[in-house]
C-alpha cells in the first residue's frame, strides 16, 4: 500500500490525462484525413479512367508496404529536416501536423482497402442500374454505391481506427514530445523502481479508450448493415 | 499479372525507400577520410552523472570490479583507452571528478551463478560511438574497453565475453531476471536504481553538455541558448528533464527517440545544440569527423 501511495506521487508529476488526450486528437485528425484521403484513394480504384485505377493501386500499395515507424522517420528527418517543409513557427506544431499527416496517410491505404472490400458487397446490379437511369460515375458513386459500401464496411474501418488510436505513440518519432509513450520513457526513466505500475497504468488508459471504440463498432455494424 | 508486377514494383520501391531511411548512422561506411570534426562539445558540464557497473543485489563480484577499476586507472589504461576513444575531439572530462577516486561500498558477496558457466554475460549499449557500439560482429568504445579490462582481472578471456545489448529502460529488469551478470552501459548511479540493483564502481563521471556545431562561438551553456535558438535530445532522458526542469523558460527543447536524428538536425542547421552526457557527446562528435 505504501508502494502504491508512493508511486501516486511519483506520478503526478507527469501530465498522463494532457498525454492521453494528445493520442486522442491525433487520432481524431489523422482518421478523418484518413477517411477522406481512403475515399479518394477507392474512388480512383473503381473509376473507368485506367490510369487513375493503376495510381491508385501503386499509392495503396506502397503505404501498405512501408512500415510506419518508417514513415514517421521520413516527416522528421526528411520532410522537416531536409526540405525544410514548415508550417508555423513553432516546432510543435510543426512536428504535430508532420505526425497527422504521416499517420493519415498510411492508414488511408487500409481504409481504401476496407472500403474496396465494402464495395464488392454491394451488388452490380445496383451499379448497373444507376448507368441504366443516366447518372454519371461520380453520381452513381457518390449517391449509390458508397453510401452501401461504407454501411457495409464498418467493422473493418473500426478495425483500422483502433490500430491507428494504437498507432498514434509512435508520433514520438516525429517529435511530438508530450504524448503517451514518450511520457512512459520519461517516467521509466526517473522511477525504474516502479516499472511494472507505470506499464499498467497506461495500459489500462489504452484498454478504457479501445473498448468502446470496439463496442461501438460491432454495434453500429449490425444495425447499419444493407439489408438485402 | 498487371496487377501483381505493380505490387511487386511498389514493393521494390518502398523497400528501397525504406533502406534509404533507416540507413541514418553508420559512421563507419560514410566512405569518406578523416576530416576535422563537425561538431565539437562545449566544455562546461552543468550536472554530474556517475557511470557505475551495474549488478544484481546478490553478485559475488562487487569488490573485485571495484579493485580492477583502481588498477586500471593506476596503471594508466584508464587513460590511454579514454583518449584512443576521443581521437579528434577536443574533449577533456572534467578533471575535479576524473579519474574516479570514490568508489561505490559493497554489500556482502552474495551467491549468484554465473548467467553461462565458464562465460561472462557483459551488457552493453549498441549505438553509442566510441562508448558502446556493435560494428558488424566487434563490439567498440570505452565502456566495452573498461568491460573487457574489469572481465580479464576477474579471470575470463576476451572470447570468454558475451556482450548483450542493455537498452536504458531495460536494465534494471535484465540483472534482477540475471540474463546478464554485470553492466556497463553509461548506467548512471542514482537512488531510485539502488532500490533494485546494485552498483560497483563508478568507472567514469561525466556531466549534462551541449554539443554544437565546430566554430559556433554563440553557444556557451544553457544560458545562451535563450534567443530562439534550439536544443534537441532523446526523448525522456535525464538530460531532456533536467533542462525541463531547471531552464525551460529560456531554452525551446526538441525531443527525437534516437541521438542520430538530432545529430542530423544539428548538421542541418535546424536545431543549434544537442545536450546529454558529455562522453556520450564527444563519441558523436568523435563519429561526424569519420
Amino acid at each position: 500500500m505504501e508502494y502504491l501511495s508512493r508511486y501516486w506521487t511519483f506520478m503526478a508529476k507527469y501530465n498522463v490525462l494532457n498525454a492521453f488526450w494528445v493520442n486522442v486528437s491525433l487520432t481524431l485528425a489523422a482518421g478523418a484525413l484518413a477517411l477522406i484521403l481512403g475515399t479518394i484513394a477507392v474512388t480512383m480504384r473503381i473509376s473507368p479512367v485506367s490510369s487513375l485505377r493503376l495510381a491508385s493501386t501503386f499509392y495503396v500499395n506502397v503505404f501498405r508496404d512501408i512500415p510506419l515507424t518508417v514513415v514517421m522517420v521520413i516527416m522528421a528527418s526528411v520532410v522537416w529536416m531536409q526540405l525544410n517543409v514548415s508550417f508555423s513557427n513553432d516546432f510543435h506544431t510543426d512536428f504535430y501536423i508532420l505526425a497527422v499527416i504521416g499517420l493519415g496517410i498510411y492508414h488511408s491505404s487500409f481504409i481504401a482497402e476496407a472500403l474496396r472490400s465494402g464495395i464488392n458487397t454491394v451488388p452490380v446490379g445496383q451499379a448497373e442500374a444507376a448507368r441504366g437511369i443516366g447518372l454519371t460515375f461520380l453520381q452513381s458513386t457518390r449517391i449509390v454505391v458508397l453510401p452501401q459500401a461504407f454501411r457495409g464496411s464498418i467493422a473493418p474501418i473500426g478495425n483500422t481506427i483502433i490500430a491507428l488510436i494504437k498507432n498514434t505513440t509512435v508520433a514520438s518519432v516525429t517529435g511530438v514530445s508530450t504524448e503517451t509513450s514518450s511520457t512512459m520513457q520519461a517516467a521509466i526513466e526517473m522511477g525504474p523502481q516502479f516499472i511494472f505500475l507505470i506499464f499498467l497504468t497506461f495500459a489500462l488508459g489504452y484498454v478504457i479508450i479501445v473498448i468502446p471504440v470496439g463496442v461501438l463498432s460491432t454495434s453500429l455494424s449490425r444495425r447499419l448493415a444493407v439489408k438485402r | 499479372m498487371k496487377k501483381m508486377l505493380f505490387g511487386i514494383i511498389a514493393a521494390a520501391v518502398s523497400l528501397g525507400m525504406a533502406g534509404c531511411a533507416t540507413g541514418t548512422s553508420n559512421p563507419t561506411t560514410s566512405g569518406t577520410s578523416a576530416k576535422e570534426p563537425a561538431l565539437e562539445v562545449v566544455g562546461k558540464p552543468f550536472s554530474t552523472e556517475r557511470y557505475g557497473v551495474g549488478i544484481p543485489k546478490d553478485s559475488p563480484y562487487c569488490d573485485q570490479i571495484n579493485e580492477a577499476i583502481k588498477s586500471m586507472i593506476s596503471d594508466g589504461t584508464w587513460q590511454a583507452k579514454l583518449d584512443s576513444e576521443m581521437t579528434g575531439v577536443k574533449y577533456t572530462p572534467n578533471a575535479a571528478t576524473n579519474p574516479p577516486a570514490q568508489f561505490e561500498t559493497c554489500d556482502a558477496p552474495g551467491t549468484a551463478a554465473l548467467v553461462t558457466p565458464g562465460k561472462i554475460t557483459i551488457g552493453i549499449k549498441f549505438d553509442q560511438p566510441h562508448l558502446g557500439f556493435k560494428d558488424g560482429n566487434t563490439y567498440t568504445g570505452f565502456d566495452v574497453d573498461v568491460a573487457t579490462y574489469v572481465a580479464g582481472k576477474l579471470g575470463f578471456s576476451p572470447d570468454q565475453i558475451v556482450w548483450k545489448e542493455a537498452v536504458s529502460a531495460q536494465r534494471e529488469t535484465l540483472l534482477q531476471n540475471h540474463q546478464v551478470d554485470m553492466i556497463f552501459a553509461t548506467y548512471s548511479i542514482t537512488d531510485a536504481r539502488k532500490e533494485k540493483v546494485s552498483f560497483a564502481g563508478p568507472y567514469f563521471v561525466a556531466g549534462q553538455d551541449l554539443l554544437i556545431r565546430a566554430g559556433d562561438t554563440s553557444i556557451t551553456g544553457p544560458e545562451s541558448l535563450n534567443n530562439g535558438k534550439k536544443l534537441c535530445s532523446v526523448t525522456g532522458s535525464t538530460p531532456a528533464q533536467n533542462i525541463q526542469d531547471n531552464y525551460a523558460q529560456q531554452v525551446q527543447l526538441v525531443q527525437f527517440t534516437t541521438y542520430s536524428e538530432c545529430v542530423q538536425a544539428l548538421l542541418t542547421n535546424k536545431v543549434d545544440a544537442v545536450t546529454t552526457d558529455d562522453i556520450i557527446l564527444a563519441g558523436l562528435a568523435a563519429a561526424s569527423s569519420q
